[in-house]
């Protein structure tokens, strides 16, 4: 595997596990019923923040991949 | 912890709506808000009618819709049951509004201070009618925080752009007073207490009563239990709906 | 066809020739008005709407604003559907509208978000707390997230990946905008490996992107079929009949601006062809009879043994109050549906037939979407408050009006800095 490619991969995947942590660990819990005022607050502060970012480093693995230098570029 | 609740004995009340006034004044709503309301209902064909009065506070629900779908958490319910509205996080989506089935809740569509129904920018109007002096337009209750959480949580005074709902006067609750509503009743249609005291007046009349409480088959789960009379149905049609026109 | 033959002048690409300038300024009058009727309700709260609260006040607290959020994100559907159809399926007929379909998405999905930050009583807080606050159980978390941060990121990764050929050919040729194209192209040579390489990327990224088209457009379904007190919304059906919609509208709106890039660039009409319009409108009778068929059931389902208050809703829209909105996104999604049958048990496509279906079936998405806010909060009562009413005032109509415009002048100046149409085929050569 190309440097490239791992680099892309690793933040492909880095991105996808930040998402899943922050969306069922960080953010606020799910209640049924939500009947406590934990229901209300993010576990980590900004925690939703840190699902979009997850979700967006996703597809910067995309741009990461395209861009990075070396093999190729020139013929 | 306290676990709150409300019963309303509909076999008491005469529909005097002392209580929507009772709430205005101590909340300071503004005009065309009712967190609390007061259904008069007609049934029947004339002349064999029947009159009903169902007074609707919001039902701080156990599973609260208007909770679950809070974006942003503002919408919460305390460990004690009291479901209240952040003012400082609410985003004004109205999302809480839409899941409600209740109809409790209440947008401020314009600034709480000019909807109110004296215009507190006219000096000399309001001097004359408090007696040389301006009064503060508000109850400076409603500008302290409560809670575990101190959110800012308490009357209907605060943003233009945010939900505000009945809060079960918890600016009271907190000193140990009832909510106005039930303070203010004649014929004391409310009681308001603590389920988790069996000697509550609220859990005795509730052993002791009929119950049923609102749209029970949605699931809402309200902590407002109505004694002795029966929910409205598709039967059921307002003799005097209290509508907001659609004035600016 | 050379890079040569169609150098800059040919795309219309710097060119503001006066239909330009006379659309761009009128688009630009239109947002002003928009604006001044933002600023209005800014200044005065919400009350300038014809909005107001249900049961006591006899309105409804989410209207114009709100339909739109839905049908905006539901255009957005265009995009990533005709590139993953290009990239999976590999249809070539298709290829040359892929970019300004992707161009659609990015630019309804940002009109999507401004009429979510047009309804909100407090615009502010609303960008800061949702990504403070935001919590997953709320069925706004996946609008916001999903969509707004997801869907259209993934769409500008997109954009920008497939542009990225064009800007080199185009950095070939001295311009004013030169060290635009270069910075876009990014080093990019268009050498084997590098094309080998946008294969397999746009390949993963149609396929990572497809199923967050589906959530997307659930989430938003969701927003409403959630919800277990209003009559009208809680249905199963809500999700799924979105993802529907939000194709037919936006392969109907693509259609449109096809037609019109290929009338006002006449150096297009060798890649836009009628076959690409015969598939579009294929896609478009499909998915017509899909919604149309969704409909039947959902009036079937909820006037046949329903709940009373269900069964009062289906009368107002068959008959009632809402009955000119409903025949007309039902008879409009009809019609064409008709006219695509026609065409295909006549086996020939006209252009002009495929743009009035189109056009049909956006009236109908607007009327759709229209009806699928209102009527429950209006009429959908549960407790015995009686009908309310909803008009809209020109304060909603004036900012929806100008976030269009804002979005036509968006396309119409992206056209003049790039090629709207891909330079030539990507896969010639």
């Amino acid at each position: 595997m190309s440097t490239r490619a791992l680099l892309a991969a690793s933040i492909a995947l880095a991105g996808f596990i930040l998402g899943v942590v922050a969306y069922f660990v960080l953010a606020a819990p799910w209640g049924f019923p939500p009947d406590s005022v934990a229901h209300s607050n993010p576990r980590v502060p900004f925690a939703p923040a840190i699902f979009v970012a997850g979700v967006m480093m996703v597809f910067i693995a995309a741009i990461v991949y395209e861009l990075w230098p070396g093999n190729g570029d020139h013929t | 912890m306290p676990k709150y609740a409300m019963t309303i004995d509909l076999a008491r009340c005469m529909g005097c709506r002392a209580c929507m006034v009772a709430c205005k004044v101590e909340n300071n709503t503004p005009e065309e808000q009712f967190w609390m309301y007061v259904f008069r209902l007609e049934e029947g064909e004339f002349p064999d009618t029947r009159l009903t009065f169902l007074p609707r506070p919001c039902q701080h629900c156990d599973n609260a819709p208007c909770v679950k779908v809070c974006p942003v958490g503002a919408r919460y319910k305390r460990e004690d049951g009291i479901v209240l509205t952040d003012f400082q996080r609410c985003i004004g989506c109205r999302y809480c509004e839409v899941a409600c089935p209740y109809g409790v809740n209440y947008f401020h569509w314009k600034s709480p201070k000019k909807g109110q129904y004296l215009n507190w920018n006219k000096d000399a109007e309001v001097k004359e009618r408090g007696n040389g002096e301006t009064p503060p337009w508000h109850n400076p209750d409603h500008d302290r925080r409560y809670g575990e959480e101190r959110r800012l949580t308490a009357g209907a005074v605060h943003y233009k752009g945010v939900m505000g709902k009945c809060t079960f006067c918890v600016h009271r609750v907190e000193k140990g007073l009832e909510p106005a509503c039930v303070a203010n009743c004649p014929v004391r249609v409310f009681e308001f207490g603590d389920l988790e005291d069996p000697e509550s007046t609220v859990s005795r009349k509730l052993r002791e009563s009929n119950r049923f409480r609102l749209l029970e088959d949605v699931g809402t789960e309200p902590r407002v239990f109505y004694l002795n009379g029966q929910p409205p149905t598709s039967e059921h049609r307002q003799l005097d709906a209290v509508k907001g026109g659609k004035k600016g | 066809m050379s890079i040569q033959a169609r150098t800059l002048r040919d795309t219309g690409v710097g060119r503001w020739g006066p239909l330009s300038v006379a659309a761009g300024a009128a688009l630009l009058a239109i947002v002003a008005v928009g604006i001044a009727a933002y600023s209005q309700q800014l200044i005065h709260g919400e009350v300038v709407t014809g909005l107001r609260d249900w049961g006591t006040q006899g309105g409804s607290p989410w209207g114009l604003y709100i339909a739109f959020v839905v049908y905006f994100i539901g255009v957005s559907f265009a995009g990533i559907s005709i590139a993953a159809l290009v990239r999976l399926l590999r249809i070539e007929a298709l290829q040359p509208i892929t970019r300004m379909a992707e161009l659609l998405t990015i630019v309804s999905l940002v009109l999507g978000a401004f009429s979510v930050l047009a309804d909100l009583g407090q615009p502010l807080r609303g960008i800061t707390n949702l990504f403070r606050y935001a919590r997953p159980q709320s069925p706004f978390f996946g609008t916001f997230s999903l969509v707004m941060a997801g869907y259209l990121f993934a769409s500008l990764v997109y954009f920008y990946l497939a542009g990225r050929r064009d800007a080199y050919l185009l950095a070939q040729e001295p311009s004013r905008l030169q060290w635009f194209y270069r910075w876009w192209a990014a080093g990019y040579r268009d050498t084997p490996a590098q094309r080998a390489r946008h294969e397999r990327t746009s390949f993963l990224l149609a396929i990572a992107i497809l199923p967050l088209l589906v959530t997307a457009h659930s989430t938003l379904g969701l927003v409403f079929g959630l919800m277990g007190g209003r009559p009208g919304w809680f249905s199963a059906l809500q999700a799924p009949g979105f993802v529907v919609l939000a194709g037919v509208s936006g392969l109907g709106h693509i259609a449109v601006m096809a037609a019109l890039v290929r009338w006002l660039l006449p150096s297009t009409r060798e890649q836009i062809r009628p076959a690409t319009f015969r598939l579009l409108g294929i896609f478009l009778m499909v998915l017509g009879m899909i919604y149309l068929y969704f409909t039947l059931i959902e009036v079937l389902t909820a006037g046949y043994a329903a709940h009373e208050r269900e069964q009062e809703l289906v009368a107002l829209l068959l008959w009632g109050t809402y009955a000119p909105y409903f025949w007309a996104g039902t008879v409009g999604l009809g019609a064409a549906v008709t006219i695509g049958l026609v065409q295909g048990l006549r086996g020939s496509w006209n252009i002009g037939a495929v743009v009035a279906m189109g056009i049909l079936v956006n009236i109908a998405a607007i009327a759709k979407r229209l009806i699928i806010v209102t009527p429950s909060l209006t009429h959908g009562s549960l407790l015995p408050y009686g009908h309310g009413v909803y008009i809209p005032t020109w304060v909603e109509v004036a900012i929806i009006v100008g976030l269009m415009s804002l979005g036509a002048l968006a396309i119409l100046a992206f056209s003049k800095l790039f090629p709207i149409v891909p330079l030539e085929s990507e896969h010639a050569s």
